[in-house]
């Protein structure tokens, strides 16, 4: 299906787009460009698709779909498809329901609800076994500060609330018309003296690979979401019923999208401020309010995976959200530059 | 007698387990005690029962959060409410609550670093614990392969808290360590309470191999002999997943999975909780896992490479048999494996060119006399310095008044002494842990009894085996007969694996 999805991209993008745009669509790359792109190109419901499929495993992607005939070399950024591609993609379009996804409308939320019907699944199933010594499979706070919320509710009345769930979830996976993604499904779930299948355990047990596994629970997700909506899945909905879709676009500054413009051609900080005559501070502020527009643009070129999460998780913590004050939390490893992108974080979860 | 009716009163339990009751009995007595226990023993009862017959309360530090957390949490259970963990996860708003309310806690759990905060210090002076445990007290020595610099500063911390009655307990220390718990804990007079941490239900076999293809023909055929809970402790983490998949492709009927530092959270978490719940065979890991791990019924422990030392091995194998039951270590040597743990320690230390570098930075930090304040990341990153060796290296910085609080101390001047010493010190250092690894090596082509080899340098009794004793002693795999699980892969539909997991009072009522 991965396959069948890119190539449905490169139909769309025709010849105007490089590679890697698609790369970015498929990631959802928080970009100006891409948003821009998948509005172009009626793309919107790719836009994040598959998050973890990594540089590598895509460039192999479409390495063999050229030397399977389906893509032809144009130049080293530049392909285009092949008639045979074409035929399959007529042929088989009742096989893969990509339809199923809704990226640009879930981007925000879906990991959330993700994340929260699996804790609650599992600590749900084993609560009501009277087993509190299991092992929560989501170590994000904020998931089990919702999830343990959420139990709260509905603690005098758990067999109510799984006969709930199961009654919804027995609805949505017979209307599935591949028996197949109905196991998958079941197969990832965890809980009472069950825990369910890792990615790539699932990829052996399937004979699938790993990122393809995960565009089909994604995609079943996303399905899920549309199907509580259109049935009245009134369990399912309180998963996301606090999240936020998609925030709109906000106002930038003039001298911000000057930095945005310098930054997409790949100027680091220290160069726009050079070549603007700027201070770096000034640039940063720009970065940081880019960040906020367009969540999270970027984050990662300018903060690291561990710091951001070391910050937020300390952020969380404290009482108020001064800058000092979490500068000083930290024992001043951080700059205030770092601390102010993860502040951005911090709302955006 | 009456310490018998004490135990069942309490806990529930009918007696005690080896060495369990003479601590105790010390303790009562106001002795401080050193002790070492085997894995799997029970270290826990030995304050938790003497704290419950003494008037006031009982400080526990130890190293591991998580474990710290899952004491708490097992001590609410068995009904003991009064209990507390104090460390990084709290938020300052609970810690302050903690700290106030400290006098209504009997149980109070802390980590080492948290206790560097002077003003917890003074507020658990103020409440006089009656007894102060050290956990895992070889992280106080720097001989011992977990040394946590935080532990040096306990000395100081007993003397402030009063002296109480002090309790130092680890699993595994050499009769070195052992002298270095003493040494550091100059203020505290102990009584030494040394148990045999042999594994009398293990039996021992080393497998010397010509090449890695060996190795995965050996494991494929025990694997579809031995249909037992089995652990294979690699260093690579690349080579887990390789195995793991050789193993999937030649034992279909096999649950195997990997695990390593760099497996996605969720998915460690899945593949963990499988093993626990049987649900999983076989695990190929690095020593990422097993931390905390209490799984009682692992079978086969398999080192498809070496550890660095000793200590490592015999945690690692300690992790079989918990059950007490037959269990079996095999280690599996090819001529080139002795190459791997030495690359592991040269990495562990800073390279002298990057010490030389790092001191010329602080030095001119220092005369700049401004704030001096120094930025570890950037450190790392210019020095190519990793985690581990920053650690060892602001340890001894802390330790010399060159750095306080990550700032640089512009008063202290001596600095080309001070890396001379410095360099000296890793010097002593890798030579020191070469000696372990030629240790553990003689114990690899040894001619004598495994079992005496591995354990006698940690226990003046002669180990003895309850099974078979080692391959030295006559024992090989085809005279075991472990009870072999029955679980496999399950093949019912997905409705009944959907009720199974969301209706799981409707499955077991019939
Ligand atoms: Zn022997």
């Amino acid at each position: 299906m991965l396959r069948y999805l890119i190539l449905f991209c490169f139909n769309r993008i025709g010849e105007q787009r490089t590679v890697a745009s698609i790369y970015h669509i498929l990631t959802g790359r928080r970009s100006a460009q891409t948003i821009q792109d998948v509005h172009l190109y009626q793309l919107t419901n790719f836009y994040g698709a598959t998050k973890s499929l990594t540089r590598v495993q895509f460039t192999n992607i479409i390495k063999e779909l050229i030397a399977q005939n389906y893509l032809n070399e144009r130049d080293q950024s530049l392909v285009v498809l092949t008639a045979q591609a074409k035929n399959y993609l007529v042929k088989e379009q009742d096989k893969y329901p990509i339809h199923y996804l809704q990226g640009l409308k879930y981007v925000d939320i879906m990991d959330g609800f993700i994340a929260r019907f699996h804790l609650a699944v599992q600590t749900y199933s084993n609560l009501v076994m009277k087993n509190k010594t299991f092992r929560p499979i989501s170590d994000d706070e904020t998931v089990q500060h919702w999830v343990k919320q959420n139990f709260h509710q509905n603690r005098q009345e758990l067999r109510y609330w799984l006969r709930g769930i199961h009654n919804e979830l027995l609805s949505f996976l017979n209307a599935l018309d591949n028996e197949m993604y109905a196991m998958l499904f079941v197969d990832r779930l965890s809980g009472y003296q069950q825990a369910g299948y890792s990615i790539q355990q699932l990829a052996r047990i399937y004979q699938i690979e790993e990122p393809e596994i995960e565009l089909i629970l994604v995609l079943l997700f996303h399905k899920l979401l549309t199907f509580a909506e259109t049935n009245q899945l009134s369990t399912v909905r309180t998963f996301v019923e606090d999240l936020n879709l998609r925030k709109n676009n906000r106002f930038l500054t003039k001298s911000a999208q000057i930095t945005l413009r310098l930054l997409e051609s790949d100027y680091t900080i220290a160069q726009i401020a050079q070549k603007r005559k700027l201070k770096r501070a000034t640039i940063e502020d720009h970065i940081i309010e880019l960040t906020y527009a367009y969540y999270p643009f970027r984050i990662h070129t300018f903060i690291d995976q561990s710091s951001l999460e070391n910050i937020t998780l300390t952020i969380a913590k404290l009482p108020n959200h001064k800058l000092s004050l979490i500068k000083q939390a930290l024992h001043n490893n951080y700059s205030y530059f770092q601390i102010r992108l993860a502040l951005v974080h911090f709302h955006n979860l | 007698m009456q310490l018998e009716q004490e135990l069942s009163n309490r806990f529930g339990f009918n007696s005690f387990r080896q060495g369990q009751k003479e601590i105790i009995m010390d303790v009562l007595a106001g002795n401080n005690v050193l002790a070492t226990l085997p894995t799997g023993v029970g270290k826990s009862l030995c304050f938790q029962l003497p704290g419950l017959m003494m008037d006031g309360p009982v400080v526990v530090v130890t190293p591991l959060i998580s474990l710290m957390e899952d004491q708490v949490k097992e001590l609410k259970m068995k009904g003991f409410k009064n209990a507390v963990a104090v460390n990084s996860f709290n938020t300052i708003e609970e810690r302050k609550q903690i700290i106030q309310t400290l006098a209504t806690y009997k149980f109070i759990y802390l980590s080492p670093e948290i206790l560097q905060n002077n003003f917890l210090v003074t507020e658990l002076a103020l409440i006089k614990p009656a007894l102060f445990v050290i956990d895992e007290a070889h992280c106080i020595s720097q001989w011992g392969h977990e040394f946590r610099p935080a532990y040096l500063k306990l000395n100081t911390i007993i003397k402030l808290l009063g002296s109480p009655i002090t309790l130092a307990l680890t699993a595994t220390a050499t009769p070195e360590v052992q002298q270095d718990i003493i040494n550091q804990l100059t203020g505290v007079k102990f009584k030494c309470h040394i148990y045999p941490i042999d594994r009398p239900n293990l039996s021992f076999i080393v497998k010397k191999v010509k090449h890695t293809a060996d190795k995965d023909k050996q494991i494929v055929e025990l694997c579809n002999s031995f249909h037992v809970p089995t652990m294979i402790y690699f260093s690579s983490k690349r080579e887990t997943e390789r195995v793991c998949n050789h193993l999937a492709q030649h034992c279909p009927q096999l649950n195997v999975a990997f695990y390593h530092g760099d497996v996605p959270t969720t998915e460690r978490i899945l593949i963990q909780e499988q093993f626990m719940n049987n649900q999983l065979d076989t695990i190929c890991c690095t020593s990422a896992f097993g931390m905390g791990i209490n799984k009682q019924d692992v079978r086969l422990v398999i080192h498809y490479h070496l550890p660095v030392q000793i200590e490592s091995f015999i945690q690692e194998v300690g992790r079989a048999g918990r059950d007490q039951l037959h269990s079996v270590s095999l280690t599996l040597v090819a001529p080139y494996d002795y190459s791997i743990p030495k690359h592991l320690i040269e990495s562990e230390f800073p390279s002298n060119a990057g010490l030389t570098g790092l001191f010329n930075d602080l030095l001119e930090l220092a005369n700049q006399k401004a704030e001096g304040e120094i930025n570890p990341a950037e450190i790392m990153n210019k020095w190519n310095l990793s985690e581990v060796q920053w650690r060892f290296v602001k340890n001894y910085l802390e330790k010399k008044q060159i750095i306080n609080d990550n700032k640089v101390n512009s008063n202290t001047t001596n600095y080309s002494q001070i890396l001379k010493y410095l360099t000296e010190k890793i010097a002593i250092r890798k030579r020191h842990k070469f000696k372990q690894l030629e240790r553990f090596f003689s114990w690899i082509n040894t001619d004598a009894c495994r079992r005496i080899q591995l354990y006698q340098p940690f226990q003046s009794t002669k180990p003895l085996a309850q099974f078979s004793c080692c391959d030295y002693c006559g024992f090989a795999l085809n005279q075991w007969a472990p009870v072999v699980s029955q679980y496999g892969v399950s093949t019912s539909s997905w409705q009944i694996k959907l009720t199974n997991i969301l209706l799981p009072f409707d499955t077991e009522s019939g």
